[in-house]
């Protein structure tokens, strides 16, 4: 028999019983389809993600005061260990273009009636160019600024809009931590979606935010910060950036390690990327569940179909066919159920995963990802379930003994 | 002249649990070319067990089977269904077509067995045209009636051009004018070249066979070759 009689042989025989062939795709349809909505929200997460840690900005090591501890207790002094001179020093390596430092911490910003919690971070002008903002209205701070720790402040995209939905933010006053502040600028939306605060902060001086909202001291002079951003030249000299950082740092610290923390963008993105993979992974799992019970369901039908056709089968084997015959009939059937349902269910799942991105958790929309290689992925597996539950209904069709298939009421 | 069908001293025994069933007890036979044999005998008496084994659908326990000089008792699953597809033709009492499928697909299906691809349907055509049902060729087999089913079933056994047409109880589904019917297109097959062995219990039946050989508990009690042609 040939290969093209058998396709067309086992497509028959699945056309004769529609309602109970659709049925069985039904049941691999929703589990491909659960398969591939639920692993694109896993790598749309992961999208979101990456795009997030790579809008920070390029080539960044994050330099953080180290906790030392004391037992287990965080040692409180110890906090504050880095500085803006420390900073001001990284910043002359040669592999570095620059060094930022920064403290942050949550304050609410009010205008007249209407208030907005905001991260308040404290920084320098370079902080608009390390960290890739721009401006969308007004000015950024300046050096001046910082030498006279003036009020000032630069709003986030969404502060602005929450206390100003109506007017020109610029020149305005507004209160922070009950301080007037005057509004000189408002960056750009980071735009995209995910989980970030980025459009919800408030930036001012660094020496305003320290002398005028926060009060912190150095172990060793100069203001404390809590995060260096540390820019390399080009990402070719990012580990010299970090290797110079770590010496430079180690000297100033007396070869204690524990004194700071460097994490290079690369680190983040890779340990954020681990989490988002396990979290496809989990839910690709679950999905693969009802495919599982989808290639049962397969199985099921398979069997029934053999029962019901052992006289058929008989008088196959009769007229010549072989063993082998019967067995890829049937094979060709179960796959083809499974192939079938592959198909409409990535069709399904993609569906899902459009009307899922219609969804918004927390004010961030939900982001799905139908990749190529899941999509591959769903169909292969759909097939090999068909093939693998296949496999038995065959092998009992393939064996059953003429004779007694004839004779079968 | 050559047998199609040699049979030496053929026994089957079954085993039931811990009893041995002797369903044939050493048969002896030879089938000529064109002859048209009837085997009769009541259930039990091991003709269906014989026609089984000739068919090659079963195997003996002892013995030998010669088809057309080739030993078959010992040969392969696969090898047997090829012989099959290639020298025997089946007709049983149940017609056995596939329902949903046309006269022309059913005669098809030892072709497509076969590998036959080109010239398939013609072939298929020109068996049915051969049975006198060239004018249902589309029609599905549940739309047909028995005679015209069993007439079908004819066609598929005979488009291969086999060896041998083996037929179990084909009239048994059928009122006595369609079986008359279908023994006279059987005689004329036989005719036209064609061996035919029947299996039967109806003396009406067995009749149409110039050649009658009767069995009980096993064993061929009874030869005769005097049977003759009710109609002509």
């Amino acid at each position: 028999m040939t290969l093209w009689d058998s396709v067309l042989t086992a497509l028959r025989a699945l056309t004769v019983n529609r309602l109970r062939s659709a049925l069985t795709l039904l049941g691999i349809i929703i589990g491909v389809g659960a398969v591939i909505a639920l692993m694109s929200i896993g790598r749309g997460a992961r999208q979101t993600v990456t795009e997030q840690i790579q809008g920070i900005g390029s080539n960044l090591l994050f330099v953080t005061p180290g906790q030392a501890t004391v037992g287990r207790v965080a040692g409180a002094a110890s906090l504050a260990s880095l500085t803006t001179e420390d900073a001001a020093n990284l910043a002359n390596l040669p592999s570095v273009s620059a060094a930022v430092p920064r403290v942050s911490f949550f304050g609410q910003v009010v205008n007249g009636p209407l208030n907005a919690r905001a991260q308040i971070v404290g920084t320098l002008p370079q902080y608009l160019e390390v960290r890739n903002f721009q401006v969308a209205q007004g000015s950024f701070i300046e050096e001046e600024h910082t030498i006279t720790g003036a009020l000032v402040a630069v709003l986030g995209a969404n502060i602005a809009a929450q206390l100003f939905p109506n007017d020109d933010p610029i020149g305005k006053t507004v209160s922070i931590n009950r301080r007037p502040f005057r509004v000189i600028g408002v960056l750009a939306p980071r735009g995209g979606t995910g989980f970030n605060i980025e459009d919800d902060t408030v930036v001012v001086p660094l020496t305003t935010a320290v002398r005028r909202l926060q009060v912190r001291r150095s172990t060793s002079g100069g203001i404390a910060v809590d995060l260096i951003y540390v820019q390399a030249r080009s990402s070719a000299v990012m580990e010299q950036a970090r290797q110079e950082v770590t010496e430079a740092l180690l000297e100033r610290f007396q070869g204690n390690t524990d004194a700071f923390t460097i994490v290079s963008q690369q680190e983040v993105l890779q340990a954020l990327t681990q989490v988002t993979n396990s979290f496809t992974l989990f839910l690709g799992a679950i999905a693969g569940i009802s495919l599982l019970v989808g290639g049962i369901g397969i199985m099921n039908i398979m069997l029934v179909s053999v029962t019901e056709r052992t006289r058929e089968i008989g008088l196959r084997k009769a007229v010549g066919a072989r063993r082998r015959d019967i067995l890829l009939q049937f094979l060709l059937e179960s796959s083809a159920l499974g192939l079938v349902g592959g198909l409409v269910g990535t069709a399904v799942g993609y569906g899902l995963a459009r009307v899922v991105e219609r969804f918004s958790i927390g004010g961030q929309n939900l982001r799905a990802y139908v990749a190529p290689d899941v999509v591959l992925l769903a169909v292969g597996v759909s097939l090999a379930v068909g093939l693998f539950f296949g496999l038995y209904p065959a092998r009992r069709a393939a064996g059953l003994d003429p004779i007694q298939a004839l004779r079968y009421e | 002249m050559e047998a199609v069908v040699q049979l030496f001293g053929i026994e089957r025994v079954y085993r039931m649990g811990s009893v041995a069933v002797h369903a044939l007890r050493g048969v002896d036979l030879a089938i000529y070319p064109g002859e048209m044999v009837a085997i009769m005998g009541p259930s039990g008496s091991g003709k269906s067990t014989l026609m089984h084994i000739m068919g090659l659908l079963d195997r003996p326990t002892a013995g030998r089977y010669l088809l057309e000089g080739q030993e078959v008792h010992r040969l392969g699953d696969s090898a047997l269904a090829r012989l099959r597809n290639r020298k025997i033709g089946f007709v049983f009492q149940a017609y056995n077509l596939l329902p949903r499928a046309t006269a022309l697909e059913n005669v098809e299906l030892p072709l497509m067995y076969a590998g036959v691809v080109r010239g398939r349907r013609q072939r298929a055509m020109d068996a049915l045209e051969r049975v006198g049902l060239g004018h249902r060729l589309r029609h599905r087999s549940n739309q047909l009636s028995g005679g015209e089913q069993q007439r079908v079933a004819i066609a598929r056994a005979l488009v291969n051009n086999p060896s041998l047409i083996l037929a179990d109880e084909p009239t048994g589904n059928l009122d006595t004018k369609t079986s008359q019917e279908i023994m006279a297109l059987f005689r004329q097959l036989q005719r036209e070249g064609m061996t035919v062995v029947l299996v039967t219990h109806e003396p009406d039946i067995a009749r149409w066979a110039e050649r009658v050989v009767v069995m009980r508990d096993g064993r061929i009690i009874e030869e005769r070759r005097d049977g003759h042609d009710p109609v002509g």
